[in-house]
């Protein structure tokens, strides 16, 4: 993970606050005419005309433990699959939430994350939601940016896929106002996405 | 005696036959790679190139009469896909096809490790290197000469699409129209940067102004604001402040930027 700031995560605890979003299961798509496909992973992303994508993962850093630190904790970390996706171009320089193109947003722009979590995250209820959310306008508030821009709004929920890998979705939307506009693109794109165990 | 002299005379003769055909194939062969354009890519090896001015390649349709932009999709030198629109858009892109194995590619991964000295051609322009896909490069050898702060993927099918004819090769693609307003080589991003300045002119091609994108906030620009405030309040690169030694020393700060401190 970046230097970037981990969203604001509920506890662990608390159950997922999507109750107005409907989970929708991966299913297999076909790229309609126009779009073109970005594939790693297992996950395979549709991309509408005019939309960028990238899925990644980024080298973990290397641990060096003290002589103190028991064996059974010396574990080194893991970074598992990233996925941006916008209808702007994207910046080379990112933060795996985001940070350096949600700050280049303008009114009409998406910006589209999914950050993979750990396997064992997938039975914890926090990602306890199955399968991609479809999100409603009213998902989206200006308080769930990691830092709040005028104007901007954004949405971040948990889900796993077959109780097997776990996924943050995190959505920006360059306008607060054009939510009701907005979130039908970004259901369009999240309709896109299939993710494969 | 007589035998031994006839049989050497023969054995000379086919030599001397073998030789001359040697020759001839070399000075074929040399032929063919110049016809080709081997050596182009050594300045050390052809210094004479280095004052050729760079030109459009010809047999490639030439800038500003529309040819057909295409976006990429390609694998990423660290592992991963990625697209790239340079079709539709507002911003000029500027693809460079470089690879790691052209000396003189050298010298353009090198002046791309910061993009914001390169004074691109067009506002906004955004730079993507694009090299040949992991059947043909290395990724670690991309992935090692990859500055950070560009857009790098490998797509054979981009090299395709733009009918690249080898590197390193610079396409500047006008987004708003989606063609192409400029293309050629050259030895040093000096020549490129004059032949595509003269590309876009001699098209027409017209930037639309103010069609950069503007941090909001955050970034050079937050970084920049933030440095300029600290400078007027007189707090410096250095200043005591900014390395406190204990808890007291940074509420004594706070109490002298308070203008109004309130009573205990």
């Amino acid at each position: 993970v970046s230097d970037v700031p981990t969203p604001n995560e509920p506890p662990s605890s608390e159950p997922p606050t999507t109750s107005t979003s409907t989970s929708v299961p991966p299913t297999s798509t076909t790229a309609p005419p126009g779009t073109r496909r970005i594939t790693d992973a297992g996950i395979e992303v549709h991309l509408p005309s005019g939309w960028e994508g990238e899925i990644y993962r980024r080298a973990p850093d290397t641990l060096e433990f003290a002589d103190a630190v028991p064996r059974s904790r010396r574990q080194q970390p893991t970074t598992r699959s990233v996925v941006h996706i916008a209808n702007f171009p994207l910046p080379a320089v990112r933060g795996d939430y985001g940070s350096g193109a949600v700050e280049i947003m303008r009114d009409e722009d998406i910006l589209v994350i999914l950050f993979e979590f750990e396997p064992e995250s997938a039975a914890q209820p926090m990602f306890g939601r199955a399968g991609l959310p479809v999100l409603q306008a009213a998902d989206f508030d200006p308080n769930e940016m990691q830092r709040p821009l005028p104007g901007m709004a954004g949405c971040q929920r948990f889900f796993n896929v077959d109780r097997e890998r776990s996924f943050c979705l995190f959505v920006v939307i360059g306008s607060y106002a054009d939510r009701d506009t907005l979130v039908r693109r970004v259901n369009d794109v999240l309709g896109g996405i299939t993710i494969e165990v | 005696v007589t035998v031994l002299v006839v049989v050497e005379a023969v054995v000379v003769g086919l030599l001397a036959v073998l030789v001359a055909g040697l020759l001839r194939s070399h000075a074929e062969i040399l032929r063919s790679l110049h016809d080709l354009g081997a050596g182009h890519e050594s300045e050390e090896a052809t210094p004479a190139y280095t004052t050729t001015p760079p030109a459009v390649r010809d047999g490639v349709v030439g800038p500003g009469t529309g040819a057909t932009a295409h976006d990429l999709v390609g694998t990423l030198p660290g592992g991963g896909q990625r697209s790239v629109v340079v079709t539709g858009q507002e911003l000029p892109t500027l693809l460079a096809f470089l690879s790691t194995g052209c000396s003189t590619c050298g010298a353009f991964w090198a002046a791309f490790s910061d993009p914001m000295a390169l004074d691109l051609p067009g506002e906004g322009t955004r730079v993507v290197i694009v090299t040949r896909g992991p059947e043909a490069e290395s990724p670690a050898d991309v992935e090692r000469l990859a500055p950070r702060a560009v857009t790098t993927v490998m797509s054979t099918e981009a090299y395709e699409n733009y009918a690249i004819p080898g590197s390193p090769y610079f396409v500047l693609v006008d987004g708003a129209t989606s063609s192409v307003v400029g293309e050629g080589s050259g030895t040093s991003w000096t020549q490129v940067q004059s032949l595509l300045r003269a590309a876009a002119a001699d098209s027409g091609w017209a930037v639309k102004p103010g069609a950069g994108r503007v941090a909001r906030a955050g970034g050079r620009a937050r970084e920049a604001r933030a440095d300029a405030e600290l400078r007027a309040a007189g707090i410096d690169p250095g200043h005591d402040s900014l390395y406190p030694a204990t808890i007291a020393d940074v509420e004594a700060a706070v109490l002298d930027a308070d203008p109004a401190p309130r009573e205990p």
